[in-house]
C-alpha cells in the first residue's frame, strides 16, 4: 500500500517534471547549435556553437534589446505595483459611499481586453507623440485590472485595520501609513505582482510588434525574430537570444519563489 | 531576502534605464563625428545631386545585415552627407507594419523593400510610393518582366527590383550517379525536359533505391516551383482565378505524390532543411540565392566536394527578391537622396558588384550584367558547372512573371498549407484540394468586394 | 469631526484611486472608446474614412462566417487546454501537498513553463512536433505508433495550441492550488482526521469546497485569457519561413488573429476589425459577469 502510494505520488511528479523541463532544455540545447546542423543531429544533445550564437547575437542588436526589455519591463512594474498597490490601499483602509461600485469597477477593469484597443492606443502616443518611444510600452501595463484586483484582495488579508488605526492615533500621515505600514505588511504581496507584471511585460509581443519601428528600441522578442533575413532563419541565433532572455527571469524567481509562492497563499485566501 | 529582491529589481530598473541613456550617446557620439567628417568630404563628391546637405535615409526590411547594411556603409562612405538608419523587420511583419504606420499616422521610412510575393498588395497602396519615372528612370535597360511587375496601369513604376532571381533544380550527383546512372547535367537534363519526365524519373529512382531515396523533400517546396512558374495571373477584373490557377499547381502536386515521388517534410523549416544534406533525398527547386543559403548552408561537405549539379526547370522562371520603393511622406532632400542610393545599388558597377559580393544578388540592369559580371565564385559547389550560364542567360531570358495580385500573400499561403495537407492525406485529389484551398482563401481574403472563382 | 470623516470617506480614497482609474481612463478604455467610434467606419488606414453606421456591424451578425469561426476555434482550443491545465493543477497541487521532500523544488520547476516567452514556446513546440524528427512523434514511433504531422494538419493544430496552453498554465494552476490549499487552516484537517475521515473524503468534502474562490478566480482569468488568445497561435505557425493566417485550414484562426489580419493584413479593414473587438469585448464582457456572478453568489 505505501508502495502503491509512493509511485502514484512520484511517477506523476517525475513526468511533469520532465515534460516541464524538456523544452527548456531543447531551448538551451539548440542553441549551442549551428542552425543548419540542429536536425542533422539530435538536438536533445549539446553541439559546440553556442559561443559563435552569441557572438552573432551580440554583432546585431542584442544587447541594446536587453537592456530595452529590462527597462520597459522594470517601469512598467515598479509603475503598476505602486498605482495597483495604492488602489488595493484605498479599497482597504477607507469606507466610502461608491466603495461596492468601485469595486465592481475594478473586476470589469480586469476583464477589458486591452489588446483590442490597440488601434486606439496607436493613434492616441501618436498625438502624444510618443509613438517614437518606449513609452507605450510601458504605459499600457500600468493600470492592471488582475493587480488592482489581486491588492485589493491581498491587502485586506494582510493589513490589519487596528495598526492603520493605532498609526492614525499616533498623528501619522495618509501617506506615510501606506508606505510604513502598508507596505511591510503586504510585501508577498507586491513581490508577487511584481513578479507577474515583470514577466507579462517582458514577453509581451503584439504591443512591441506593431510600435517600434526603430531598431534601437527594439525589445526581446522582437529582435529575436528579426534574426531572419530573406532567406534564411538563424534557429540558432533565436534560441540562443531566447535562452538568454529566460535568465532574468529565472533569477527573479528563484530569488523571489518563496515570497512570491506566500504571496499567492495570501492572495489566495481572498481570492 | 525580501528587501533584497526589492532593491535588485529597483537597482536593475535604474541601472537599465542608465545604461539605455549611455548607449543613447555613444549612438549618438560617432553620427557627429561622421558630420564633421562629411563637412570635409562634400567637396569631394559635389557631383551628386544628394551630396548637398545631411540627409538620413531610414529604411525598413527583412534583409539587413546581408543586403542593405554593406551597401549602405559603402554609400556613406562615399557620400559621407547622407546617413542611413536600417531596421530589421521580419519579412511577415513588413504589411502590418506599414498598416499600423498608416493608420496611427506614425512616419514610415524612407525606402520600403518589396517582396515580389506581396508586390501587389504594394501595388494597392503605391500612392504611398513616389513614382520612380519622376526621377527619370530609364525602364528600358532592367529586366523586363521586372520591371512590368512594379509598373502599375497608370504606368508609374513605383519600385526597383534589387536583382535577378531565376530558378532552376539542383540536385545531388552521387546519389544521381546511384539510381540514375549519370552524374552529368546535361545528361540529366535531357531526362528532365516535362513535368512527365519528372515523375518517370522519380519512380525510376523509387524503384532502383527500394523506395529509400524520394525525388524531392517537400510537396510545398514543388507546388512552390510549379506556382511562380504559373504565369496565370492571379486575380483580374474583380476576380480571383482561384480554380484556375489553384488547378494547375494541384493538379501537378497529386500527379508527383501519387507517383510516390515527394516525400511529406514541410519547406524551409528546420527539419526539411536537413534533408540538403541526406542521401534519400536528390532533386531540390533552386532558386540562384538558395545556392549559399540552403546548398552551402546545410550541405557543407555535399557542397565542398562539389556534388551538387544543375537544371534548368521546365520553364524558367524568378523566385523571391524584393523592389525598393521610396515613400512620398520622405522630404524632398531623403527621396532624392534614396533614389540615387538605390540606382547606385543597382545600376552602377560599383554598387552592383558589391551587392553580388556580398548578398550573392545579380542586378537586373542589362547594361552592368554584360559579360562575365554575373560569373559565380560558388561554381566549385557544381564541380566546376557553369551555373552562371544556366541560371542569368539561359534561364534570366525566359522569365515569365504573372502579374501581381493584391490577394497574392492569401494566395501563397493558402498554397503552401493545402500543399501540406495533400501530401499528409493521400485521398485528397485535385479537386479536394482546390475545393479546400478555394474556402481557405474565402477565410482569410478579407476584402468582400473580390469574388473567388 | 465631520471634516475629518470626509477625509477618510472622500479626499484620500480619490487619491489613492486616481492614479489607477487615470491611468486605466487613458491608456486602456480611451483606446476601446477609440476602437468603439473607428468601427462606425469603413476605413483601410491610408484613406478617407467613411462613416456607415452599423453596417460592420450588420456584416458580423449577418455575413461574417469567419469571425463566429474564429469564436469557435478559440473556444474549442480553450475548452481543451484549460480545463485539463485546471484539472491537472489541482492533481499536483493534491500530490504535492502530501509531500515534504522536493515540494517547493518541484513546485519551481512546475512554474518554469509560466515563465517563458511565447515566441520561444512557439519555436520550440514546432520542434517537438515535427512529423520526421519531432521528440513526440519519436514516442509515438517508439510504441508502434505512425508519426502524424501535428503543426501541419487542420484537425491537430489546434491541439497543439491546447497542449501549449496545458504545459503553460499547469505549474501556474499548480501554484495558485497550493497556495489555496494550504491556507485552509490545519485544525480543519485534524478534526477531519479524528472523525475517521480517509484522505479522499478530506479533499473532496474539505479541500474542494474550500478551493473554490481559487477555481472561480481562475476561471474568469482563463476565460478572458482565452478569448484573447493570440501570442500562441500565431508564433506557432509565423515562426515557419510561411506561415498561413489562422494555420493549417484556419482551424487556429482564433478571435484576436482574425482581427489583427482584418487590421493589419494585406487589404486592411480596420473599422470592420475595430466592430469586432467591441463584439469581442462584449462577449468577454457577458462571460465575465456570469463568472462574477457565481462567484459573489457564492459569498453570500
Amino acid at each position: 500500500m505505501k508502495v502503491i502510494k509512493k509511485i502514484l505520488t512520484w511517477v506523476p511528479l517525475i513526468l511533469l517534471a520532465l515534460v516541464s523541463l524538456i523544452p527548456f532544455w531543447l531551448m538551451f540545447s539548440m542553441s549551442t547549435y549551428k542552425s543548419e546542423m540542429i536536425f542533422q543531429n539530435n538536438p536533445l544533445i549539446p553541439s559546440n556553437f553556442l559561443m559563435e550564437n552569441i557572438k552573432t547575437i551580440m554583432e546585431s542588436n542584442f544587447v541594446h534589446s536587453y537592456l530595452n526589455s529590462l527597462f520597459v519591463s522594470a517601469l512598467a512594474m515598479v509603475l503598476s505595483v505602486i498605482v495597483c498597490s495604492m488602489a488595493g490601499f484605498a479599497m482597504t483602509v477607507y469606507q466610502f459611499k461608491a466603495k461596492k461600485f468601485v469595486n465592481t469597477l475594478i473586476m470589469l477593469t480586469m476583464m477589458v481586453p486591452t489588446q483590442i484597443g490597440i488601434i486606439g492606443y496607436m493613434i492616441e502616443m501618436r498625438n502624444l507623440h510618443l509613438n517614437q518611444t518606449l513609452i507605450p510600452l510601458i504605459l499600457v501595463w500600468i493600470a492592471s485590472g488582475f493587480g488592482a484586483y489581486w491588492m485589493t484582495s491581498f491587502i485586506q488579508s494582510a493589513l490589519p485595520m487596528e495598526l492603520v488605526e493605532s498609526a492614525r492615533v499616533d498623528g501619522a500621515g495618509e501617506i506615510m501609513i501606506y508606505l510604513r505600514i502598508a507596505f511591510p505588511c503586504i510585501r508577498p504581496g507586491l513581490v508577487t505582482l511584481a513578479l507577474l507584471q515583470f514577466l507579462w511585460s517582458w514577453n509581451s509581443y503584439m504591443y512591441p510588434l506593431l510600435f517600434i519601428n526603430k531598431q534601437e528600441n527594439y525589445t526581446i522578442p522582437i529582435f529575436v525574430k528579426s534574426l531572419a533575413s530573406a532567406y534564411r532563419t538563424d534557429y540558432g541565433a533565436q534560441l540562443t537570444g531566447l535562452t538568454l532572455a529566460t535568465i532574468p527571469i529565472l533569477i527573479f524567481f528563484a530569488l523571489g519563489s518563496k515570497t512570491f509562492i506566500r504571496g499567492l497563499t495570501a492572495g489566495a485566501v481572498k481570492g | 531576502m525580501k528587501r533584497k529582491l526589492l532593491s535588485v529589481l529597483l537597482c536593475t530598473g535604474m541601472l537599465a534605464s542608465m545604461l539605455a541613456g549611455c548607449a543613447a550617446t555613444t549612438a549618438q557620439a560617432p553620427a557627429e563625428a561622421q558630420s564633421t567628417e562629411a563637412e570635409a568630404g562634400a567637396e569631394e563628391a559635389s557631383s551628386d545631386a544628394s551630396a548637398e546637405g545631411e540627409v538620413t535615409i531610414t529604411y525598413w526590411g527583412w534583409d539587413v545585415s546581408n543586403f542593405a547594411q554593406p551597401l549602405m556603409d559603402k554609400y556613406h562612405e562615399l557620400h559621407p552627407n547622407v546617413s542611413f538608419e536600417p531596421t530589421a523587420v521580419e519579412w511577415g511583419d513588413m504589411i502590418p507594419k506599414t498598416q499600423q504606420a498608416l493608420a496611427s499616422g506614425s512616419e514610415l521610412p524612407t525606402i520600403i523593400p518589396m517582396d515580389l510575393g506581396l508586390l501587389g498588395a504594394w501595388k494597392n497602396i503605391d500612392d504611398i510610393f513616389v513614382d520612380l519615372r519622376d526621377y527619370g528612370i530609364d525602364p528600358s535597360k532592367y529586366n523586363q518582366a521586372l520591371m512590368a511587375s512594379t509598373t502599375d496601369d497608370s504606368g508609374k513604376i513605383f519600385g526597383l527590383h534589387e536583382a535577378v532571381n531565376p530558378a532552376a533544380i539542383a540536385y545531388k550527383r552521387d546519389l544521381a550517379k546511384q539510381y540514375l546512372g549519370t552524374d552529368d547535367p546535361e545528361e540529366i537534363q535531357a531526362m528532365l525536359q516535362t513535368y512527365d519526365d519528372y515523375i518517370t524519373v522519380g519512380q525510376k529512382i523509387k524503384e532502383a533505391s527500394d523506395g529509400k531515396a524520394f525525388m524531392f523533400h517537400s510537396g510545398q517546396a514543388i507546388a512552390e516551383w510549379f506556382y511562380f512558374a504559373s504565369t496565370t495571373p492571379n486575380s483580374e477584373n474583380g476576380a480571383i482565378n482561384a480554380t484556375t490557377k489553384y488547378t494547375e499547381i494541384m493538379d501537378l502536386l497529386t500527379k508527383f505524390r501519387d507517383a510516390g515521388i515527394v516525400d511529406s517534410y514541410q519547406n524551409g523549416t528546420p527539419e526539411g532543411n536537413a534533408t540538403y544534406a541526406d542521401d534519400s533525398h536528390i532533386f531540390f527547386p533552386c532558386p540562384d540565392w538558395a545556392v549559399s543559403y540552403y546548398i552551402v548552408a546545410n550541405d557543407p561537405d555535399g557542397a565542398a566536394a562539389g556534388n551538387w549539379g544543375l537544371i534548368m526547370a521546365p520553364k524558367g522562371y524568378q523566385h523571391g527578391g524584393a523592389a525598393m520603393g521610396i515613400t512620398t511622406s520622405a522630404t524632398d532632400e531623403q527621396k532624392q537622396a534614396a533614389y540615387d542610393f538605390i540606382t547606385w545599388a543597382i545600376s552602377s558597377e560599383e554598387g552592383a558588384t558589391l551587392m553580388k559580393d556580398t548578398a550573392g544578388y545579380i542586378t537586373h540592369d542589362t547594361t552592368i550584367n554584360t559579360g562575365d559580371f554575373a560569373k559565380r565564385s560558388d561554381e566549385d559547389v557544381f564541380g566546376g558547372q557553369d551555373i552562371s550560364k544556366v541560371f542569368y542567360s539561359d534561364i534570366a531570358s525566359r522569365i515569365e512573371i504573372a502579374s501581381p495580385s493584391p490577394y497574392d500573400g492569401d494566395i501563397t499561403n493558402v498554397r503552401n498549407d493545402v500543399a501540406q495537407q495533400v501530401m499528409d492525406d493521400p485521398s485528397i485529389d485535385t479537386a479536394a484540394a482546390v475545393q479546400a484551398a478555394k474556402d481557405e482563401l474565402a477565410t482569410i481574403v478579407t476584402d468582400t468586394s473580390v469574388e473567388i472563382k | 469631526m465631520k471634516k475629518n470623516i470626509r477625509k477618510y470617506s472622500f479626499t484620500w480614497p480619490i487619491i489613492f484611486l486616481a492614479p489607477f482609474f487615470i491611468c486605466f481612463f487613458l491608456f486602456n478604455l480611451f483606446p476601446i472608446l477609440y476602437a468603439f467610434y473607428m468601427s462606425f467606419l469603413d476605413w483601410a488606414g491610408y484613406n478617407e474614412k467613411v462613416f456607415i453606421g452599423i453596417k460592420n456591424y450588420i456584416e458580423i451578425f449577418t455575413r461574417d462566417k469567419v469571425f463566429w469561426r474564429s469564436v469557435l476555434n478559440t473556444l474549442r482550443i480553450g475548452l481543451v487546454g484549460f480545463p485539463i491545465a485546471l484539472i491537472l493543477g489541482l492533481v499536483f497541487a493534491a500530490i504535492l501537498s502530501n509531500i515534504k521532500k522536493l515540494k517547493s523544488f518541484l513546485q519551481t520547476v512546475f512554474f518554469l513553463p509560466y515563465l517563458t516567452t511565447p515566441v520561444a514556446i512557439g519555436m520550440i513546440f514546432v520542434f517537438i512536433f515535427e512529423q520526421h524528427i519531432g521528440i513526440f512523434n519519436k514516442l509515438i514511433e517508439f510504441f508502434g505508433g505512425k508519426a502524424i504531422n501535428f503543426v501541419g494538419s487542420p484537425f491537430w493544430a489546434p491541439f497543439v495550441i491546447s497542449f501549449m496552453i496545458i504545459w503553460k498554465n499547469t505549474g501556474y494552476f499548480t501554484t495558485m492550488y497550493l497556495a489555496g490549499m494550504t491556507s485552509v487552516s490545519e485544525d480543519i484537517y485534524e478534526a477531519a482526521k479524528i472523525d475517521g475521515a480517509s484522505a479522499l473524503q478530506t479533499f473532496f468534502y474539505i479541500t474542494l469546497p474550500l478551493l473554490k474562490n481559487v477555481t472561480i478566480f481562475l476561471i474568469i482569468t482563463s476565460t478572458i485569457y482565452m478569448f484573447q488568445l493570440f501570442d500562441e497561435a500565431n508564433l506557432l505557425f509565423t515562426n515557419q519561413s510561411m506561415g498561413t493566417v489562422g494555420g493549417p485550414g484556419q482551424t487556429s484562426l482564433t478571435i484576436v488573429w482574425d482581427f489583427y489580419n482584418q487590421a493589419f493584413g494585406a487589404n486592411p479593414r480596420m473599422g470592420y476589425a475595430s466592430a469586432m473587438s467591441i463584439v469581442l469585448f462584449f462577449i468577454i464582457g457577458i462571460v465575465s459577469m456570469i463568472g462574477l456572478k457565481l462567484m459573489n453568489g457564492k459569498e453570500e
